[in-house]
């Protein structure tokens, strides 16, 4: 009997310990597993670009302000900023503390940097405390940038992921000293702690006091569900131990950092101290102030009851109680108590986290990603991505299409595109006049008839046969019946209902007549047409109507920015971008999207629209423009309205930036707006509001100019009243010449037609003896 | 006598007449790639404020810099980082043609020739009357027609 009692403990001990192993091992596997794979699903972040501020640099003073604001800089009230993330102005000068910020192809520490703006201009741009005065001299000062938004993970938890030596040392030992003071030495589970704690609970007959490790804490959020059972105990002790044979102190600590919760803003968990130094004080944790550690460091025993926004009597408390374990460890002089102690909590506004500020653009972004990524990946692997976003054009963008829908019809709405001319990168985009919530976004979306917008094609094309065409040609602008394929006639009119007569090709499309545009476009032929607007960026759906030379062509503001900036660019296409590149959070790179460029028109055809195009905005349609924008500033740009004023456009560019306005209604109903009383008001608000250079277009190399009279169209001298320089491509331009009775002198007065015209041509031959007699 | 000569000379007439209608003269007139200075020109009443023959404002200190930083980055091979170096000091100032050029020759130094044929020809249409540039674009272009040539 007792041997069989024997062989039945035995074989129950062998069960209980190999039972115990496969438990342990359980635990074991899944410890290695979690930790070896990605530990945590990490929001991608979206940053706009960073601003590069430059000696020269045209910056507005206010939307500076603003965008320092976007970016978390706090305004410090004493002389010099004193941590990053701070800035201090005293009238025109500014100085900034910079945060330490990773762009991907650089990482920069902290670090100050000082300027002026004077009258729009950067001026004086310093980097203090340099050892030498040419080492202060900065040539250009890289800000981080706005986060302008993430994509969550579906658990909702936000984190910023920071290595261990990126924490201030005084934080993890802070932490150490109040959440467990025998990290160092114990194996995961501290027993004297255990003991402490049921002694205490015993004496005071409930749970008071718990004794769970940091590594039991870590095993507890990051493994095991929150429920108070005493199997979770077991299990969230026997993960401890996994953890503590498997990972050093550092990995555990690091791990723990980075994943305890810390609070909670709306409906996102805020975990690890990266987010929440970032979320409480808005600074990275490496320039966290011991008081500030405290705060971080005694919000570990309860998140929600010290949350020092909502109850900041009880974080204070909690943060000094802190702060004396603090000193009383060693780990903070007695001086620096008593500063800290007398130091309010410090704790920043809340920021409008989990919303976008800038959320079409957001729209813009995503969508490019999702061309590439998977939904679950852009949640959860930490990316980092970086675009085009200037908020400096898109605040212009949105103060200038609010100053116009302002007091207007409230049906009425907007869309605005604006990129760079050089690279073509989206800056701004505006999809519709709620800003801040994401809606249907006209920008991509609303396709709406474009109508005149699609002349500058139409003389592009004709331009491209230099043979045939020069901006001199006279075109017919009398009534037009142009048979569809279905049989039906088409008559277009004229915008003032009246016919032209013979008018040059210029004159045409700066004055945007209709009949002379579509009988060109007819000779042309639409496929001809079709093919131009494909190599400007678009690509016509369907059969093409005649309709379209007077832009039935439906098309949204972006693709409309895509078709104009081919003619910005000279011919060259250029993809818009608005993304510049992807990192992952280690800092790899997973793609970048370098700029790319094909020549795909004739520089030269392109060269004599652009002329026209800045001829519509001088003397044409668009010539309102000058109400926002100076003369000498030699915008170009074209109006676009169609039937029954349900569609305004305005497509224009300078020699820096190019932008598309659209303003109508969703309904589709008349807005009552031209392309001049409404998209260019708006294109006028936002281009004035930004800092541009004036177009200056440079002439490429099959290009030749000839002193024309405009009344003949023949070639004269240039001194001749009335004579206008015109461009041609080599060789297209008259050869016939006009000879004037009189000229201008130096001063621009005429001379004496009584006086004798030194240059005339004497006639050679009795055919020119002729030819002057009749 | 007088009335039978008459109908004789009407078909030299009307040859000289018709002659007469002709084009006018046709006479060398002078062209130039600049349009003439202090000229109104075509779609204005006024001379431009901005002639494309002004020459160039200077160049500001930090593209000066950013396109040192970029040469060196080429002499180093390291065509990509002067592309990157070069894409930023674009921000700047787009309408640089040295930055295109040099971006040209990044590319032309990865071997992407189609790319280097363009960025070349965009520098070209900026390069005003720098004809040493536009001799260098040229180079690159025809190097590059080659390079498209041997894929």
């Amino acid at each position: 009997m007792k041997r069989l009692l024997r062989f039945i403990l035995v074989l129950g001990v062998a069960a209980a310990g190999a039972a115990g192993f496969i438990y342990y091992n359980h635990f074991d596997t899944l410890v290695q597993t979690r930790f070896q794979g990605r530990l945590w699903e990490l929001p991608a972040r979206v940053y706009a670009r960073p601003m590069e501020v430059y000696e020269g640099m045209h910056l507005d003073s206010g939307r500076f302000e603003k965008e320092l604001a976007l970016m978390g800089y706090r305004r410090a009230a004493g002389e010099k900023p004193e941590a990053p993330g701070t800035y201090q102005r005293t009238g025109s000068l500014f100085r900034l503390y910079l945060r330490a910020f990773d762009f991907g192809d650089e990482k920069c520490d902290p670090r100050r940097i000082r300027f002026r703006i004077k009258e729009g201009v950067v001026d004086g741009l310093q980097r203090p405390g340099k050892l030498s005065a040419a080492d202060s001299h900065a040539d250009l000062a890289r800000l981080d940038p706005v986060v302008i938004g993430s994509f969550y993970p579906d658990s909702k938890e936000d984190r910023i992921l920071v290595d261990l030596d990126a924490f201030p040392p005084l934080l993890a030992k802070a932490i150490v000293a109040v959440e467990d003071r025998n990290f160092y030495t114990h194996h995961g589970i501290d027993p004297k702690s255990v003991l402490r704690a049921v002694a205490v609970n015993l004496k005071k007959g409930r749970l008071t006091q718990g004794a769970s490790t940091l590594t039991q804490q870590l095993a507890r959020n990051f493994f095991l569900t929150r429920e108070k059972t005493l199997t979770r105990k077991v299990n969230e002790a026997v993960t401890a131990l996994a953890l503590e044979r498997r990972f050093s102190k550092e990995d555990i600590l690091e791990a723990y950092m980075n994943e305890v919760y810390l609070g909670q803003d709306g409906r996102l968990a805020i975990h690890g101290f990266g987010l929440a130094s970032q979320f409480y004080f808005g600074k990275s944790p490496q320039s966290l102030q011991p008081r500030e550690i405290a705060l971080l460091v005694g919000l570990l025993k309860g998140p929600s009851a010290y949350h020092p926004r909502r109850h900041p009597k009880a974080a204070r408390a909690r943060r000094d109680v802190v702060l004396h374990v603090m000193a009383g460890q060693g780990l903070i002089s007695d001086k620096i108590l008593k500063k800290a102690l007398a130091a309010p909590l410090g704790v920043v506004e809340k920021e409008a986290r989990g919303h976008s500020p800038f959320p079409y653009y957001l729209d813009l972004v995503k969508r490019r990603l999702m061309t590439e990524y998977h939904e679950a990946d852009l949640k959860t692997m930490g990316l980092r991505i970086f675009t085009a976003l200037d908020p400096q054009v898109q605040l212009a963008a949105e103060a200038g299409t609010a100053g116009f829908l302002k007091g207007r019809n409230r049906h009425l709405d907007a869309g605005v595109v604006v990129t760079s001319l050089a690279t073509n990168e989206i800056q701004a985009l505006v999809g519709g006049k709620d800003f801040r919530y994401k809606g249907f976004n006209r920008a991509l979306d609303a396709r709406r008839p474009i109508g005149s917008l699609v002349k500058p094609a139409i003389y592009l094309t004709a331009l491209l046969q230099p043979e045939a065409y020069t901006m001199l040609t006279p075109l017919d602008d009398g009534a037009v019946a142009v048979e569809n394929p279905d049989g039906s006639i088409w008559r277009p009119q004229n915008f003032d209902r009246q016919f032209h007569g013979q008018v040059r090709l210029y004159r045409a499309l700066v004055n945007s007549y209709n009949t002379s545009a579509v009988r060109l476009g007819m000779a042309l032929g639409l496929d001809r047409i079709g093919a131009t607007l494909e190599k400007m960026g678009y690509t016509p759906r369907g059969t093409l109507l005649p309709s379209m030379l007077l832009g039935s062509l439906e098309m949204s503001p972006m693709q409309v920015a895509q078709l104009y900036h081919c003619l910005a660019a000279g011919g060259f296409y250029i993809p818009a971008k608005s993304i510049r590149a992807v990192y992952t959070p280690r800092g790899q790179a997973l793609s970048r999207y370098p700029l790319s460029i094909d020549q795909r028109l004739d520089p030269g055809a392109v060269f004599l629209v652009s002329k026209i195009l800045q001829a519509v905005v001088d003397q044409g349609s668009g010539r309102s423009l000058e109400k926002w924008m100076p003369k000498s500033m030699g915008t170009a740009g074209k109006t676009g309205t169609t039937n029954d004023l349900r569609d305004s456009w305005f497509a224009g560019f300078t020699g820096s930036r190019l932008a598309v306005a659209w303003t109508g209604r969703d309904d589709n109903k008349p807005a009552g707006l031209t392309g001049a009383s409404g998209a260019l008001q708006i294109f006028g608000r936002v281009m004035s509001r930004v800092s541009n250079t004036p177009l200056v277009l440079s002439a490429p190399e099959n290009i030749e100019w000839a002193a024309v009279d405009m009344v003949s169209g023949m070639v004269t001298d240039p001194d001749c009243p009335g004579a206008v320089a015109v461009p041609f491509i080599k060789g297209s331009g008259p050869v016939q010449y006009r000879p004037c009775s009189y000229r201008r002198t130096a001063g621009g007065q005429r001379r004496s037609p009584s006086r004798p015209v030194p240059e005339k041509v004497k006639p050679k031959y009795l055919i020119d003896w002729l030819k002057e007699i009749f | 006598m007088q009335l039978i000569r008459f109908p004789r000379l009407v078909p030299v007439l009307a040859v000289l007449f018709i002659c007469s209608c002709a084009k006018p003269p046709l006479r060398p007139v002078s062209r130039t790639h600049l349009p003439p200075e202090n000229l109104p020109q075509v779609g204005s009443t006024r001379p431009p404020a901005a002639s494309p023959s002004a020459p160039r404002p200077a160049r500001p200190a930090v593209v000066d810099a950013m396109i040192s930083k970029a040469e060196q980055q080429l002499k180093q091979d390291r065509p990509e980082a002067a592309f990157r170096t070069l894409e930023r000091a674009l921000a700047v100032d787009g309408r640089d043609p040295l930055i295109w050029h040099l971006m040209a020759k990044a590319r032309l130094n990865q071997g992407q020739y189609a790319q280097a044929k363009s960025l070349a020809g965009k520098s070209n249409t900026l390069a005003g009357d720098d004809g040493d540039l536009r001799e260098k674009n040229r180079r690159i272009i025809s190097q590059a027609k080659e390079g498209l040539s041997r894929i």
